[in-house]
Order: structure tokens, then sequence, then C-alpha cells
């Protein structure tokens, strides 16, 4: 688990530091820096994703640019830094001091066995539901990409899981009953969505994003050996503000397991949204709440909406998203 | 005096400001906070939030809110009437907040309410036929006399969609063009604007 990252020049983040817990919600104006936490987890995995200055702050030098991380490994703390080190580029190093940090190492590994188990989604409409081709990898792709290869990898290795997967999605979007696959002569494996009145299927690629972006998520949540950090760019995005509780559920099911009666270590999830309808399901949960402020210098900074407890007090009853919505919390656009 | 303006959209802010500066008689100064809100049913849920906010965690000094009223009375003695029930919000408001250290009077807070929508307020003076006392007889004979897409016709333009900055900019010019003889705005809108009217007069009485 991710406890803290703090960003020195990256991106908006000049300086700035966000706490995680087992479930965080990032709300923020566009260029507040809710991508780039984001981009850093995933920067932590493959720090090459750290190019050539492309992602320092403006007018700072490259290499001043790091991420530093405080992460539990097993039973003890360990702080990490992704930054420039003069021998071997952009490199994890582990702090203090920024030792190098080699794969082969005991630590090294355990560390590495962490920070190789993040993955970070940001699904685009233009891959979902696109025929794969052998041979087949099993995996979802960051953007969505062999959405067809992962639910056919996961009905053939994990039927149980598979059909959980069925039925919520015949849950989540109820005209649909069954998901159809075929194999085209040419290797291509199509996915097909059976309709359920007239029970003709139709391509999933002539699918509603929205439904493709269901059927994703849910692949998404229903991995049998799920990562350990999973990170959501505005999973919300084309989903019916109705479904928005099924998806808290969904991602709740992953970061709560027992609370679901489900036997598997909680897997962190970090989710940013627009939506103020998807903010008000976390009234409860300010401690869930990581609230991106862009600053007037053009830099950004975050700040959890449980280390405020007057702001509860000003909340009262009134409706999360709207409080927020409204400028009360910040996180909104600045006045033109 | 620093006030801090809500509405339902950010193209009546910069006209309301000037229409408040105008009863008030001064210039002045907005919040840095950048209030916004979604229409009359989204501010009786969270402007208790608001006024809490402003009073607890801002130097504002008075809080300006202007609603439509949409199909709704502001003169009825009984039954529905959005005015009053917007009135009893904002009483519930002030009674919720407490003295503040630094703070010498609590927020003060004015509320507007357009008949049927802001559009009707700015053409006051062009168009003597559109009041509160109209709409509200449209209401009672279940026929309106204007819609508000006429209305904002007549301020905007014939046109299909009201780009924002359109909107802002004839806003601000009509506002301009009300507080010269703000007599008629209040004649002809004497509950909603009348309202408001009254409270920012006593504002100004008490500083």
């Amino acid at each position: 688990m991710i406890t803290k990252l703090k960003f020195q020049n990256f991106k908006a983040l000049k300086d700035a530091e966000v706490k995680l817990g087992m479930f965080n919600v990032i709300v923020g104006p566009n260029g507040s820096g809710k991508s780039s936490v984001l981009q850093a987890l995933r920067a932590l995995t493959d720090p090459n994703l750290i190019s050539s200055g492309l992602s320092t702050t403006i007018g700072m030098p490259p290499q001043s640019l790091s991420i530093n991380a405080a992460l539990k490994v097993g039973n003890r703390e360990e702080k990490i830094k992704l930054g420039f080190h003069p021998s071997f580029g952009w490199v994890v190093m582990r702090e203090p001091g920024s030792q190098f940090l080699a794969h082969t190492g005991i630590e090294g590994q355990e560390i590495f066995s962490v920070l190789n188990r993040i993955k970070v989604f940001s699904l685009e409409k233009s891959t979902l539901g696109k025929p794969v081709g052998a041979p087949q990898i099993a995996e979802l792709q960051r953007d969505g990409n062999n959405l067809v290869g992962a639910l056919t990898n996961l009905r053939d290795k994990d039927e149980e899981a598979y059909n959980r997967l069925r039925e919520e999605f015949q849950r989540w979007i109820p005209e649909y009953d069954a998901l159809v696959f075929n194999n085209e002569p040419n290797g291509l494996r199509h996915l097909n969505l059976r309709q359920k009145i007239s029970r003709g299927t139709i391509p999933a690629l002539q699918a509603s994003e929205g439904t493709l972006l269901a059927l994703a998520l849910l692949t998404i949540v229903h991995q049998p050996t799920p990562p350990i950090l999973i990170g959501l760019e505005e999973p919300d995005g084309s989903l019916h503000p109705r479904l928005l509780r099924e998806l808290r559920d969904a991602l709740y099911r992953l970061s709560f397991p027992s609370d679901f009666g489900i036997k598997r270590a909680p897997v962190q999830v970090v989710v940013t949204t627009h939506s103020p309808f998807f903010l008000d399901l976390f009234k409860e949960h300010p401690e869930q709440v990581i609230i991106a402020e862009k600053l007037a210098d053009g830099t950004a900074t975050f700040k959890n909406l449980s280390d405020d407890k007057e702001l509860r007090e000003i909340i009262g009853d009134a409706p999360l998203g709207e409080v927020w919505y409204s400028g009360v919390l910040g996180g909104v656009p600045a006045a033109v | 005096m620093r006030v801090a303006i809500l509405s339902e959209s950010s193209a009546d802010e910069a006209a309301l400001r000037i229409l408040v500066d105008g009863v008030l008689g001064i210039q002045t100064t907005p919040v840095a906070t950048n209030l916004r809100s979604r229409g009359w049913t989204v501010i009786q849920g969270n402007l208790i939030s608001i006024a809490k906010f402003l009073h607890y965690r801002t130097e504002a000094e008075g809080l300006v809110v202007v609603v439509d009223s949409n199909h709704t009375y502001l003169s009825a003695e009984e039954g529905k009437n959005r005015l009053r029930d917007f009135q009893e919000l904002v009483e519930r408001c002030r009674r919720q907040l407490s003295p503040v250290a630094g703070r010498s009077a609590p927020l003060k807070i004015a509320i507007g309410v357009a008949a049927p929508a802001i559009e009707a307020w700015w053409l006051c003076k062009s168009h003597p036929l559109i009041t509160e006392t109209a709409w509200e007889k449209g209401l009672d004979e279940r026929h309106e006399p204007y819609s508000k897409l006429e209305l904002k016709r007549k301020l905007y333009g014939n046109l299909e969609v009201f780009p924002l900055e359109l909107m802002k900019q004839r806003q601000t010019e009509a506002a301009h063009e009300v507080i010269k003889d703000i007599a008629i705005l209040e004649k002809n809108f004497p509950n909603g604007f009348g309202s408001l009217a009254k409270e920012l007069r006593a504002w100004r009485r008490i500083n």
C-alpha cells in the first residue's frame, strides 16, 4: 500500500504531497494534478515514463523532478524516491540517502514486488471492444485494449469469477443477457453482446461507450488475482449517474473485501472524478476524499477532506457533491 | 465591502454585482471563492453550508443569492411561495452562524427571486409589460404571458442557442441600464427584487 506521495517539480505539482488511504477519490479542476497522481503511480512501476523534461514543472530543470513515496512492504514502512541518478538515469531509489535499489537484493525484490503490482487505467472508448488476435495476452491494458482477450482469459481460467462478472454486468446493463465470443477465420476473436429481448447480437464495437466502459470496469474488479493498487482515471465518465452507486460498491469490494464476505487481500484504489453525483456517495467517508487545488501560480496541491474537521460541520446535511460544486470545498475552476 | 454572489448561472454574476453595487451605492469586492449553484432545489440543500463557509472561513460580509421563480408564486399569502420558502431558509442559516473572533458582524444574507428568470429583470426598462404581476397572472390563468426562452431571445437575440460570453455581455450591459433607474425594477418586481433591494438598503444603514 502506498501511504504517501510527495512530488517535486512534477508537472503542476511543484511541491505537493498527497496522503493515500485504502480507498481514495480525487476531485479537482482540470490541471490540478489528479491525473498526475495516477501518472506518478505508473512511473513508480516504470521510471522510463519520466522522460526528457516533458513531465517537469515549467521552468524547472528536468533532473529536479522527483516523486517520493511511502509504502508498506509487508509489516514494514519503506520510503522510496523516483528520481534522476547520475549513473543510472531515472530509477527508483531507497530513502534516506537515495540509495540505488537493485532488483536482485531481497529488499529490492520486496519493494519492486509491490511497485510492479500497481495498475493504472485510463480507459478509452476507441480501444474497448476491439477484436483481439493471437497470441493473446491475458490482461486488460491501461487504455482498455485487450478487453476481449482479458474476458476470454477470465472465462477460461476462472469460470466462477467470469460468471460473477457476467451476472453483475447484466445487473448494470440489463438489456444484454450474454457475452458471445466469435473466432474469425483470420484468427481474430470478436465480442458480441446478446440483446435480452430480441435475442440478437451486436458487435461490441457497436455497443454504447457506457456499456463497454461498464464491461471493462467489471473486468478490472473481477480479476481473481488483482493488483495491490488500482488507479482509475474518471471511471464514471460514460456511466449513467444511477450506476455510480454500483460502481462505488464494485470498487469498494476491491478495497474492503471482508465487508463483502470476500476472502482476499484488500486492493488500494485511487480514482479521479469530476462527478458531483459520484462524490455524493462518499459523504460518510471524508477520509476517502482528496481535493486537488490549483493555486494562483499554476501549481497544485492536495488536501484530505478528513483533515479539516470544521468542514464537516460546515457541510452539514448538504450533499457532498453539491457542496463541492458550489465551491465551498475548493477544488473548482478559478473565477474568470 | 466584501460580497459573495451566488446565482443559477455564471452568466448572471457580473450583472448581479453591478445591480448590487447600484443598490448599495458602493463598489463591492468579490470574495475569492468561486461560488456556483445549480438552481433552487440545490440551493435549498446547500445554502446553509455555503453561508457557514463564508461566515467562518472567509472575510465575506455579505452574501447575495438570486434564483429563478420559474412556475412558482412570490406574492401568494397561502400555498407555494418560493420567496417565503427562501426567506425561511435564510432565517435558518442566520440562526446557525455563531460569533467568530475577528468578525465584527455575522454574514449578511440578501435574497432575490426573479420571476420567472433573471432576464425579466434586465428587460424591465425596455419591456414594461414584463412584470412579476403579469407572470403571476399568467400562472393563475394557466397561460404564460411569455416563456423563459422568449425572454432570453428578447435579451440576447433571436438565436437557437445562447453563448455564455454573449449572455454575460448582454446582462452586464442591461444591468448598467437598469441601475440608472432602479425604481422601475423595484416597481415591476416588488417581491422578488423589492425584498432584495430592501435587505441591501438595510446593509447600507448598518455600515
